[in-house]
């Protein structure tokens, strides 16, 4: 089994930092959480919270353009960044010798990042986005089912009413001045998490960290969300929209509201997501791709999201000439029907949520990321090791009672794309 | 299109709250049972902070801050040179039947993995069977004999299921594979079932039926997909109708009739001998534990020795059109700019390797630099040289707005023609292989990816201590060694250039290119 240990700090400007030490390969994985994400845009700034991290590597006051990552693969390292809901995460695995060039990196542009912004970096990343939304979404068949569903799910007022990759228009709007006012709001110490997880030593970690990050000024408190992020679980009715589309095949989804991630009964709906939707003998592949043979494939996860609510997604693309009203009926008489569960489907559940869970904690850089996201959402990065006790933990009785309460017919928004030519 | 300037002043929100900084040193370690422990827990100094809105324009930082010991931040921290990276070794092993078993150390880690890959993959598949090797990879675990017991589809699933692994299979153009990752605790197990599903499948009439119209509707899917497209036309192009390498492994035609369970289980007999496969086991235990458990679950698999490698298609002579797939309206262009590149023994392996980083293999590339950086043409450019047993296609790809294409198509080619014509620069150089030979480790960092790198050797031949000389050939490359691959291997005349895109659109630009006819084709 593992290990995990995590040394946790605090710096007077309010930068939390987590040392998870982990010598069994000499790489360190470094990560950063921003609490600033989708949810934090209002009207006619949708997408900028991902424009905004595009700008991120654009270069600070120490950084020329493209530095951080030409010294990070001179490095031999890797790095991204993704933007989120909630949050917006940066990362960087490097051999573990290159720690402090990676902290000098993060520190310099969660510090001075502005002095390096410029109008023709700013248009050169809004073209860079706007090909991203291209690629990712509007040139993939189904590509806008996320925008359609979120639309439906979330009233307008509520944060994950609009997607994370934002609108064309509102990416267009986007002015340095934005960028400025942003930077100055949200990149704060006091708004983010940074953690450390590889081989590395704890003693010398921090001192590196203190030096690189603490002198950068504490922010004020980051603004309440815009909106109305307090909603019912339930959404009383139960949705339907169909889309005519160049697609080649019937795909239906359906989604629903769930508890947020921080909720108790957030693991009941993981579990019952597994039992719904995951690998091939779970009731979605079991109904609709082997028996009845309706469908070719299924797919269907859970959202770890913590404002209001967060959401159950499954899907199911239908074979050719399928009726897709018989695709959602199938669909949707699973939802009815895992208010009967056999305690093997629960055990099994549980078998597979295990050797998940340690593959996502295999790599130091995933395992960083999940401890600044527990440190985020919970204020505990090592409540991260109580997770497979917490899914042992829930029983039958609790996915039938989710089931029946909050998978129920009034709960659920369901999204049907028909050929074109079937149409 | 830009706000015009006296336009509204954003607000992002105003704070109600006030914060309440959280001060406390913890330290905690959770050992494997799950039990928690806290370790001492001490209080420092504490830091208060205001609410109050923020608007655009004011800078909210205060400036009372404890003193720190600051850095320079002018310089940039010490990289120091490369350091070299001592790669697994695998025990090696051959089984009486002639199966090759690599054991490769993964210390105290919590899974395992375990990965059969049986030489030939489509390679192997006549032009009439195009799809037949991954349907066959695809129905080795819909039913399969396990310690004596047929056990059907869904009852293999169930036993995943119920063991916590991920079981996959699949093919690719010169193997299939079967693998099992699992906690460590059940590697064993596990392998049993692994053993199962390659040795023993059932291959069911209705399964095979079921599987079959499974695939048709996945070409059907993929044949709308415009990455798919460029990708498989780009083969069809190099390659020709001839050679497995050209087609799809999905099949080319949606019509899959012709792969039926004769040729299912003919496929499986040929190729599925104990002589023409290699088993990789990645665990903790003992080599002895693992080598016994190997044992009993493939210690009686029987067989012919393996099968005789294809005879080598005929060869294709390619045209100089560019060919372009039609999806009329599309919002941007994928295109593929390709060659036969050369197979995993070649001798010019680090040469490419490094020459492959510079031209398209690291978000720095050249490739990336100019698309994406400094033109914004695209989310990302790349590229990679497949190697397979044999030479298969050098790729450079991208996906560009759609009026860009032909620019696009121009830069890649200027890009890789600087690659033959020019030395590249010291500093890019050892970049470029500082890079290479430092991202070694990583691939390493899980069980599974111990083990692909393994499977990876052994497929090819190669020997399995081949990465201890890895960070050492990385560094030895010269510049001119760089520029003589790139103009061993990226002749222009030898690169095709396909593009899956809106030819109304695009056509009449990729005209005044001069690099040929522009043709409109259907899905390969």
């Amino acid at each position: 089994m593992l290990d995990l240990s995590c040394e946790r700090h605090t710096l007077a400007n309010g930068l939390r930092v987590n040392l998870a030490p982990d010598p069994s390969v000499p790489v360190a994985g470094v990560n950063l959480w921003y609490g600033v994400g989708s949810r934090n845009e209002p009207e006619g700034l949708t997408g900028f919270a991902h424009l905004f991290e595009h700008m991120m590597f654009q270069g600070s006051e120490n950084v020329p353009k493209n530095q951080h990552f030409e010294l990070v693969e001179r490095a031999g390292g890797s790095l991204n960044a993704t933007t989120w809901f909630d949050r917006t995460n940066y990362f960087e695995t490097v051999p573990a010798h290159y720690l402090e060039l990676a902290l000098w990196l993060e520190s310099d542009r969660m510090g001075w990042m502005l002095p390096a912004m410029t109008q023709e970096k700013l248009d050169n990343q809004r073209d860079v986005v706007k090909n991203e939304k291209r690629w990712r979404y509007d040139n993939q068949p189904y590509g806008d089912w996320d925008e359609r569903l979120q639309k439906l799910l979330y009233p307008a007022s509520h944060p994950y009413h609009h997607t994370v990759i934002g609108s064309m228009d509102d990416i267009d709007a986007a002015t340095l001045d934005d960028v400025k006012g942003f930077f100055e709001t949200f990149y704060v110490p006091n708004n983010a998490v940074l953690t450390v997880c590889g081989d590395f030593d704890p003693g010398v970690a921090i001192e590196l960290i203190e030096r690189h990050f603490g002198g950068i000024p504490r922010g004020a408190e980051v603004p309440d969300l815009p909106g109305e992020p307090d909603i019912p679980l339930h959404a009383g009715a139960a949705v339907f929209e169909d889309v005519v589309a160049d697609v080649p095949l019937p795909r239906v989804y359906v989604a629903s509201r769930i508890p947020t991630f921080t909720d108790q009964a957030f693991h009941t709906a993981e579990v019952a997501g597994e039992i719904l939707a995951n690998g091939r003998a779970s009731r979605l592949y079991r109904s609709l791709v082997r028996e009845q043979r309706v469908a070719k494939d299924i797919v269907g996860y859970v959202f770890p999201l913590g404002t209001g609510a967060s959401m159950m997604v499954s899907w199911a693309t239908g074979y050719p000439g399928v009726e897709p009203e018989t695709l959602q009926r199938a669909l949707l008489d699973e939802l009815d029907g895992l208010t009967s569960v056999a305690p093997t489907e629960t055990a099994r559940a549980v078998a597979r949520s295990e050797t998940r869970f340690f593959g996502q904690i295999e790599q130091v850089g995933d395992r960083a990321d999940l401890l600044s996201m527990f440190t985020h959402y919970f204020d505990d990065p090592l409540r991260l090791a109580g997770e497979v006790d917490r899914l042992r933990a829930v029983t039958t009785r609790d996915v039938e009672g989710f089931a029946d309460d909050v998978l129920s017919a009034d709960n659920r928004v369901v999204l049907t794309y028909v050929p074109r030519e079937a149409a | 299109m830009s706000r015009p300037s006296g336009a509204r002043r954003v607000s992002w929100g105003r704070a109600t709250g006030i914060a309440v900084a959280r001060v406390s040193r913890v330290a905690g370690t959770w050992l494997g049972g799950g039990v928690a422990a806290i370790a001492s827990a001490w209080v420092t100094g504490c830091v208060s902070a205001g609410g109050g809105s923020v608007t655009v324009g004011v800078d909210p930082r205060t400036a009372e801050e404890e003193a720190v010991v600051a850095v320079d931040r002018t310089i940039v921290p010490d990289v120091g040179p490369v350091r070299d990276f001592d790669a697994p070794t695998p025990d090696e092993h051959v089984l009486a039947n002639g199966l090759r078993v690599w054991l490769v150390p993964v210390g105290r880690r919590a899974l395992g993995y375990a990965e059969l890959l049986v030489r030939g993959g489509a390679s192997t598949t006549a032009p009439e069977e195009a799809g037949l090797a991954t349907l066959v990879a695809d129905l080795l675990d819909e039913g399969a004999t396990l310690d004596g017991r047929d056990l059907s589809a869904l009852e293999i699933s169930v036993e995943a299921d119920r063991l916590g692994a991920r079981l996959r299979t699949g093919a690719t153009y010169d193997a299939v594979t079967a693998s099992v990752e699992v906690v460590q605790p059940r590697l064993a197990e596990a392998l049993g079932l692994l053993a199962a599903v390659t040795v023993r499948p059932t291959f069911s009439a209705p399964e095979v039926e079921r599987v079959r119209a499974l695939q048709v509707g996945r070409l059907l899917e993929s044949r709308d997909e415009t990455r798919w497209l460029a990708e498989h036309t780009l083969r069809a192009v190099l390659y020709g109708p001839d050679d497995p390498y050209g087609r799809p492994l999905l099949g080319d035609t949606t019509d899959l009739s012709r792969l039926d369970r004769a040729s299912v289980t003919r496929y499986h007999r040929r190729h599925f001998t104990p002589e023409g496969a290699v088993l990789i086991v990645v665990g903790a235990a003992d080599a002895e534990d693992l080598l016994a458990a190997v044992e009993r679950s493939f210690g009686d698999w029987t067989g012919a020795g393996a099968a005789p490698a294809p005879a080598p298609p005929a060869p294709w002579a390619r045209g100089t059109e560019i060919h372009v797939v039609d999806k009329p309206g599309a919002p941007q262009s994928e295109i593929r700019i390709g060659a036969i590149g050369v197979s995993r023994a070649t001798p010019d392996y680090f040469p490419l390797t490094v020459l492959n980083t510079l031209l398209g293999g690291a978000f720095t590339s050249r490739l990336n630099s100019v698309l994406r950086e400094e033109k914004g043409l695209t989310y990302g450019a790349f590229s990679r040289f497949h190697m397979g047993v044999r030479p298969g296609p050098f790729v450079a790809r991208t996906a560009v707005h759609t009026p860009a294409t032909a620019e696009a198509v121009a830069d890649i080619l200027r890009e890789i023609g600087r690659l033959r014509d020019e030395v590249v620069p010291d500093a890019e150089l050892e970049r470029a292989k500082a890079y290479t030979a430092l991202e070694l480790p990583r691939r390493f960092e899980t069980a599974a990816g111990r083990g692909a790198r393994m499977a990876e050797l052994a497929q090819h031949g190669l020997a399995a201590d081949t990465y201890d000389g890895y960070v050492e050939g990385i560094l030895a490359v010269s510049a001119d060694d760089v520029r003589g691959v790139a103009r061993r291997y990226l002749e222009p005349s030898e690169l095709a250039v396909v593009i899956a895109g809106s030819f109304e659109t695009i056509a009449p630009a990729l005209g005044t290119l001069n690099l040929g006819t522009v043709v409109r084709r259907g899905p390969p």
